[in-house]
């Protein structure tokens, strides 16, 4: 119940993508279907969680002059480990997003996680923290993903509703910015609203 | 020469007149169309109306004058549109034009680009295949049957196209069942004037697009002759040229601003037909130019002579 009540404020309201507006490359890019954005949001938990906890444990010999690189090749390492994973058991997958998995290296949203809080905790914090991010970020890219996909070619992960054409701009880059903005434009009603009262 | 905005006490009188000018097309239209037409422009109106009312009272926008620029904005995208199309299609046009063009914005006066031509824009690619497609003339369908076309998504294929461009970009000809869009075009043209002649509209801007087009045409080794003919008197730009980028909003409000914006529009249109899928892209070249005018307007500013409006 307690990780339920912490895990709260990381789906709305202090969200990586909705709130921090972090990590908005993958959310944009790979949004296009439900299925693509809910692997991308995973291996971007995997990655999170992982360097999160390796930088929380090697934090008290790291220079503080020479943190960013440090924090930047550890990164790169889990995400080269990823990248070989997803290449050798989900080729199919591996084929349709791809290309963006190495950029999880660039997503600033896992720097930021280091940065301000994987180096300043201690390893139980840092694990339980990223992971909660983490669930936000998959969370917030899949609902992207499956509002565009049910817009844009009416269907749900792949499973088409009606034998019809979608709205084919939400399933250009200009959609995912539109799909965006009304997720957004939603959120900050429901916030404003809770001010009020 | 004055843009609309400078006139504040009569903006409604003006907005008046602009529909005035625009009636014989509206008619002409509706007329070649037959019961499509109608319901096109009954929809498309009734769209914007009821998405201005409903989103500014949620937003709590108070404006007087909302409602006649979303009149004008569902006529131009009617006059832009063709009515061979499902009703849904006119339903997301109005809609995008008035709430993602203009009520995101803040409501009338505060939009960036012209709602007609962002509506024009996503439902162009949203759905390309209804828009691209060619189709002849047929204004006798009866009722019920133009009823049947509208709300179903079967296809028609007796009725005309948006402009025979796409064809003459396809096929390098045309068909010779294309005066009545050239009709249309100087029943536009004829408004464009009465407008300048009662100073509504600046004669800067047809007068700059014109030549974007012209210069545009020479650069890119079109036959001069034939082409210009084409896109002046098949193609949008008379539409766009008197009162798509007349909108005093989205336009430039320096004299100097006012001819590169126009200039730059004919250009790129011309640009985006040349090496582009699109046969024409005025309405992209607008939206791309409305992204800018306050650089415009910013880089002229710093002249010597400059006029403020």
């Amino acid at each position: 119940m307690q990780l339920v009540e912490n895990l709260k404020p990381h789906l709305a309201k202090n969200n990586i993508i909705f709130a921090q507006s972090l990590g908005l490359c993958p959310a944009l890019a790979v949004s296009n279907t439900g299925l693509n954005a809910f692997v991308m949001g995973l291996l971007t938990l995997l990655v999170l969680v992982l360097s999160s906890s390796l930088i929380s444990m090697i934090r008290s010999f790291v220079p503080h002059q020479a943190r960013i690189p440090i924090f930047i090749v550890v990164i790169a390492g889990f995400v080269s480990l990823v990248d070989l994973f997803m290449q050798g058991y989900f080729y199919e997958q591996y084929k349709l997003i791809g290309l963006f998995i190495p950029l999880i290296v660039v997503n600033c949203a896992i720097l930021a996680s280091a940065e301000t809080m994987a180096s300043k905790s201690d390893l139980i914090t840092s694990f339980v923290q990223s992971t909660l991010a983490g669930v936000g970020f998959t969370f917030a890219i899949t609902l992207i993903g499956l509002l565009r996909e049910i817009l844009g070619s009416l269907s749900v992960f792949g499973f088409k509703l009606i034998e019809l054409n979608g709205i084919l701009i939400f399933m250009t880059p200009a959609g995912a910015f539109l799909a965006l903005g009304i997720i957004l434009a939603i959120i900050n009603a429901f916030k404003e609203r809770e001010n009020d009262y | 020469m004055k843009p609309l905005l400078s006139l504040k006490n009569d903006t409604h009188k003006i907005m008046f007149e602009v529909i005035i000018s625009l009636i014989p097309a509206i008619l002409y239209k509706v007329y070649i169309f037959g019961w499509l037409g109608a319901f096109s422009l009954i929809t498309l109106i009734a769209t914007a109306l009821i998405t201005e009312k409903a989103l500014s009272k949620i937003l709590q926008i108070k404006s007087d004058l909302g409602d006649y620029s979303s009149l004008i904005t569902a006529i131009l995208l009617f006059l832009a549109l063709n009515c061979n199309m499902h009703a849904f299609i006119y339903i997301m046009a109005s809609l995008v034009a008035i709430g993602l063009g203009k009520i995101v914005y803040g409501g009338f006066a505060k939009n960036i680009f012209n709602p007609a031509m962002v509506g024009w824009c996503f439902v162009m690619i949203s759905f390309p295949q209804y828009m691209t497609k060619h189709i002849d003339y047929n204004n006798s369908i009866n009722f019920i049957d133009s009823l049947r076309v509208f709300f179903s998504f079967y296809n028609i294929d007796s009725l005309t196209q948006a402009t025979p461009l796409t064809q003459y970009k396809h096929d390098q000809g045309l068909f010779d069942s294309n005066c009545m869009i050239a009709t249309l075009n100087i029943l536009t043209l004829i408004g464009g004037l009465y407008l300048i002649a009662k100073r509504v509209i600046s004669y800067i801007f047809p007068l700059f697009i014109s030549l974007g087009v012209i210069v545009a045409l020479f650069t890119f080794d079109y036959e001069l002759f034939a082409a210009s003919s084409l896109f002046f008197l098949y193609g949008p730009i008379i539409l766009a040229a008197f009162y798509i980028i007349t909108d005093p909003v989205s336009s430039p409000s320096l004299v100097k601003s006012q001819m590169v914006y126009s200039f730059m529009i004919g250009f790129v249109s011309i640009l985006i037909a040349k090496l582009g899928v699109f046969p024409i892209g005025v309405a992209f070249a607008v939206l791309l130019m409305n992204s800018i005018n306050f650089i415009l307007d910013k880089v002229f500013n710093k002249g010597v002579n400059y006029e403020t409006k």
